[in-house]
């Protein structure tokens, strides 16, 4: 009977390059198993090389990463804070939420497009912010779980955007049908076109989604605000024995992550969409897609920008494999899943060294 | 006011619910957070309902749903207990390759019927008392015998519980494989016991509540029966009361759960009422140790 | 400095009252914003039933594509458009398709700039859920032509086409009405969206003619793909003491309900089959149902397209609103050849009951009735239709609308004059329900 055992040392210091080499090695990991379980299934590599390639430089992609990128620097504050955000699903809801509200009832039709945008942008972030606001103050007066807390206004918000698009807010013009009125034009953004072709991507949401990484880096890792930040996510104890006030970084992160989620939110709903449709479609999922964006561009700003980017190729590349090869596109699900499993694995692997030694 | 239809219903949509939320509890108890229960249900769900589909037989249906849930489980032990992956992002990648697998391998069962499955009918009142007596079983379990000790102190104190000879990841594992397992039973029991019927995505979002069940059940499974028939009820209302005598929206009625377990999660953490209704101490906190054997 | 707990309690209040303003502003909000109150859809209908094939060989093959809001296997909606398609591709060895399933309204536009991108040149799509996106994409996409189901906005190149089934459901009311005991009829809709509601009306009018003492009573799944919903509702239907159902949701699902309940609990729910033929689903609970033939009005469209009669400029005015005598919907479950199938088993009940014809007074069978109605329906200058006066219900949609020319809000009530035929614009955006249907109010 052999024994096997395995000890774990510390390595004496972390693996050269390791912020770049573990996404990249976790992707190429993932895609191996995906391949491995798509292949069992009768779906020919080839094929699933020529989506991947055709959903690289699809418009489309860039339109799923909007989203996810913009929701996902928000998230890489908070986890950087080791503030356990889950909650970016119901930030975007509220944002988009009250983006509607808003351009459906109370912006005036003569107002300029572009007033009318900042408004509802400054309100979606308010909102996202307002959402996520409620979980920090939960912890930062009474310790509870955020991840438990976020996880239900999640759902808390999904419900009211349905009980809002079966119910009041049901449009007018829709014959019944669970969705609002189309916005008034002047809430409407503006969408980008290639080649003299009107694509999904709408420009002030991308534009927004740069500067938000760039800004987000900046204060992450150049000012005193993101080294507390950081000092607070690595050790709580360091944090206060450097006499940080913590209550006060728990809410910054919350309220930058939760009102960059919202503005996603208004930008899927005023740029993409037109109208608020049912919850489960506004955001598709996006809040939790997000999470994987934040850890696979290693909580760094701009990696989330090529990380969210990925994703979104993979959003998108979703459909096509499904219009391909009939495989369903929740398939997907399986390699951004692995994907992320794999990046935690070997994050651990690159701090410690497993020993394995088969005794007798 | 309420119809006894309505409990009846509450009662079969609610022990999926149940069976998740006990498994759950345990693996909570521990000190380990699984958010990979939603997958974990969703795979249940579409592995019983192509296993009964090939074999026809629905304890085979809910025993491969368990295994399934149980690798899931494992697997998440392993990332977050062994490998000290963070367990919140391991939960949500898992989850979401339990929805990735349960849509492939489920895409060419679409719209086949079931050949057999458990059917409850006049037996309600059979299954609500089983249902106690498993619930007493876990919390005797969990509560009265030194196997539950031991579990709770790892979830409470693991340094000292392995200061005194608990082997604090081995037990971590075993809670999680245990949770993972009933929790893809549960999904099984969802298909098999109470929708009849699986598609792409049967079952997503049960996971979720389950997991607020737990909390609201203060990490105790007697108190889990209880909140599983009302948020089970919940989940029926959405059609009974659009009938008559009650016809109303249901629409914000769907918040209730969530609202009610965010307000007694603060309760439980606010007020004096937390000496005795409180997370485990260590739920979600790696153990860690510089050099150890897994 | 201020302090903590202070901070946080101050801010914790600015939330709450942030909250309890919203709400307020939100009740008092000026309701009826948002300019003119509806856009109606007229256009002309077309019924082309002469089908024009064309043999040119050696020509360039004309790519389809089918986008569907399900999966082709939900043996309801989505795979009656697949069986369509096929027959389309048999029928013209001209023709090369590709379809795409799965699709919600999210999707949508990234499937079609998919089919384009890949030389599609016709793309057919088959939900409500894509008329928008499909709207937006004829819009950026002068070259490519569009027909899209059950909508009603059209452009240059892109036609709408619908086969309709009040007719159909009519007659499955008059089976309905007949054979319900409890007086309770369960209807699980997936949308209460007019197509729905003039289904679930021409089935309560029916239900009526034989039975005045039944009622309808209606749950809203919210989903047209839900097999586990529309389980729950029908199970929750049925144990509130409906005996008789029927539905409008893409799958057989509540069909095998009634099936199985049948076998578990001896107790006998007849049932209504949808879109695709469902008999085997059920072959000891399903009456009847709704059969379409989309091949029909497919391979018109293709044939049409591929001659050039339709182009990328004219689709503007091109709507079909296919009924009974054209051929494309049937009454039946069992293929999709039925002419008037009823399931043998109740057909000998029907055999057996008595009825008086409302506008002869004269005495036949219920199966003499049902087909009698069924020729008349068949006739194409429509003899009979069941949206003929009298009728009184109330007004349902919240946007409001017309019936005959007249303005209704919800909770007015309409009243159709004896007589009196409803036209294709009252049919199309009918938004009230007659009074033996119980539906849960706005």
């Amino acid at each position: 009977m052999f024994k096997i055992e395995v000890t774990i040392k510390k390595r004496s210091r972390e693996l050269p390059y390791s912020g770049f080499i573990i996404p990249l090695s976790s992707i190429i990991i993932s895609i191996s198993i995906s391949l491995i379980i798509l292949g069992l299934y009768g779906v020919d590599p080839g094929k699933f090389f020529k989506v991947f390639t055709t959903a690289l430089i699809s418009p489309s992609s860039i339109r799923y990463a909007i989203p996810l990128i913009l929701s996902g620097v928000g998230l890489a504050v908070a986890y950087k804070a080791n503030v356990w955000n889950i909650g970016a699903e119901g930030q975007i809801l509220a944002g988009a939420l009250v983006a509607s509200g808003l351009a459906l009832y109370y912006i005036p039709p003569t107002m300029p497009h572009e007033a009318a945008i900042l408004l509802l942008y400054i309100a979606a972030f308010l909102a996202g912010s307002l959402t996520a606001l409620i979980p920090a103050i939960l912890k930062a007066l009474y310790n509870v779980n955020e991840v438990l807390s976020t996880l239900m206004i999640n759902y808390i918000m999904m419900q009211i955007v349905n009980y809002l698009v079966y119910g009041p807010w049901r449009g007018k013009k829709e014959y019944g049908y669970p969705r609002t009125d189309i916005f008034p034009n002047n809430t409407i953004l503006p969408q980008l076109e290639i080649g003299g072709l009107k694509t999904t991507i709408n420009i002030p949401t991308l534009i927004l989604m740069i500067g938000s990484a760039i800004v987000i880096y900046v204060i992450l890792f150049k000012t005193k605000w993101g080294y507390e930040i950081r000092v607070y996510g690595l050790s709580e104890e360091a944090a206060r024995y450097g006499g940080l006030e913590i209550w006060k970084i728990i809410i910054l992160v919350m309220v930058i992550s939760g009102g960059l989620a919202g503005l996603a939110g208004a930008g899927e709903v005023l740029g993409v969409y037109k109208q608020l449709i049912r919850a489960e479609r506004v955001s598709a999922g996006f809040g939790y897609t997000a999470i994987i964006v934040a850890w696979l561009g290693n909580l760094n700003p701009l990696g989330i920008l090529l990380s969210g980017y990925f994703i979104g190729v993979l959003v998108s590349m979703g459909y096509t494999l499904q219009i391909f090869t009939g495989v369903p596109y929740g398939t997907v699900n399986i390699f951004t899943g692995t994907l992320l499993l794999t990046l935690i694995s070997l994050d651990f692997l690159s701090k410690y060294s497993p020993v394995i030694r088969v005794r007798r | 006011m309420i119809s006894l239809d309505l409990i009846i219903r509450a009662i079969l949509a609610g022990t999926p619910l149940l069976i998740a939320s006990l498994g759950e509890i345990y693996t909570e108890r521990s000190g380990v957070l699984n958010l990979g229960l939603e997958g974990i249900f969703v795979l249940g769900a579409a592995v019983s309902f192509v296993t009964t589909v090939d074999s026809g037989n629905v304890i085979l249906g809910l025993i491969f749903a368990g295994i399934a849930g149980g690798i899931l489980g494992l697997i998440h032990g392993i990332v977050s207990v062994s490998f000290r992956g963070r367990q919140v992002v391991s939960g949500l990648a898992l989850t979401i390759v339990g929805y990735g697998i349960a849509s492939l391998i489920g895409a060419k069962y679409v719209g086949k019927p079931l050949p057999t499955y458990i059917y409850i009918g006049d037996k309600w009142i059979i299954l609500l008392i089983s249902e106690l007596a498993i619930a007493f079983l876990l919390w005797y379990l969990l509560f009265k015998i030194k196997l539950g000790a031991i579990i709770r102190s790892v979830g409470e104190d693991p340094i000292s519980a392995y200061g005194l000879g608990v082997d604090v990841v081995k037990t971590r594992i075993l809670t999680t494989l245990f949770g993972g397992f009933l929790g893809g039973l549960a999904g099984g029991w969802y298909v098999l016991g109470y929708i009849h019927i699986w598609t792409e995505g049967t079952g997503m979002g049960r996971g979720w509540i389950a997991l607020a069940i737990v909390i609201v059940s203060a990490w105790n499974p007697l108190l889990a029966p209880i909140f599983s028939l009302i948020f089970g009820g919940v989940e029926a209302a959405i059609w009974r009361f659009q009938l008559p005598p009650y016809n109303f929206n249901p629409y914000l009625l769907g918040a209730t759960p969530y609202l009610t377990t965010l307000l007694i999660l603060v309760i439980f953490m606010a007020t004096p009422l937390k000496k005795y209704f409180r997370p485990p101490k260590a739920l979600g906190i790696p153990f860690y140790r510089e050099e150890r054997t897994i | 400095m201020v302090d903590r707990r202070d901070f946080l309690k101050y801010t914790g209040l600015g939330i709450v009252a942030f909250a309890l303003g919203a709400g307020v502003g939100y009740t008092l909000k000026p309701t009826g914003v948002g300019e003119g109150a509806k856009t109606v859809t007229v256009t002309k209908t077309q019924k082309f039933t002469e089908t024009v094939t064309q043999t040119v060989t050696g020509a360039e093959k004309l790519k389809a594509a089918w986008i569907y809001v399900g999966p082709i296997g939900d043996y309801g909606w989505t795979h009656a458009h697949d069986i369509g398609r096929k027959e389309a591709e048999t029928a013209f060895p001209w023709l090369e398709t590709s379809y795409v399933e799965n699709i919600d309204e999210a999707k949508t536009r990234g499937a079609i700039e998919q089919f384009i991108s890949e030389g599609y040149k016709v793309i057919f799509t088959t939900s409500f859920d894509h008329m928008n996106p499909t709207f937006e994409a004829a819009k950026d996409h002068s070259d490519i032509i569009f027909f899209h189901c059950s909508g009603y906005k059209r452009w240059d190149n892109m036609g709408t086409y619908f086969a309709d089934l009040y007719q159909v459901y009519y007659l499955n009311g008059l089976m309905a009405g007949a054979l319900t005991k409890s007086n309770k009829i369960g209807y699980v809709a997936a949308h209460l969206i007019p197509e729905v509601i003039r289904h679930i009306n021409a089935f309560a009018i029916g239900i009526k003619e034989v039975n005045p003492d039944a009622k309808v009573y209606v749950i809203r799944i919210g989903a047209w793909y839900a097999p586990d919903k529309a389980r729950e509702a029908a199970a929750t239907l049925v144990e509130n003491g409906v005996d008789v159902l029927a539905f409008t949701e893409d799958t057989p699902s509540t069909i095998q309900f009634a099936q199985s309940y049948y076998e578990d609990k001896d107790v006998l729910i007849p049932v209504f089959s949808h879109y695709s033929p469902m008999y085997e689903y059920g072959k000891d609970v399903v009456v009847s149902g709704q059969v379409v033939r989309w091949g029909k009005i497919y391979t018109d469209i293709l044939s049409k397209v591929y001659s050039g009669f339709y182009t990328a400029k004219n689709l503007k005015d091109v709507d079909y609103w296919w009924l009974l005598d054209t051929g494309a919907v049937d009454v039946g479950a069992e293929t999709y050849d039925d002419h008037l199938w009823i399931n043998s088993k109740f057909k000998t009940q029907f055999d057996g009951i008595r009825v008086t014809e409302k506008y002869t007074g004269s005495s036949m069978s219920l199966t003499e009735l049902i087909e009698s109605r069924y020729s008349q329906m068949k006739d194409r200058n429509m003899v009979f239709d069941p949206f003929t006066g009298p009728l009184s219900g109330t007004w349902y949609l919240s946007e409001g609308g017309t019936v005959l020319g007249k303005e209704y809000s919800p909770g007015d009530p309409v009243e159709i004059p004896k007589g009196v035929r409803l036209g294709h614009d009252d049919l199309w955006g009918m938004g009230w329900f007659v009074d033996n249907v119980i539906i849960q109010r706005e």
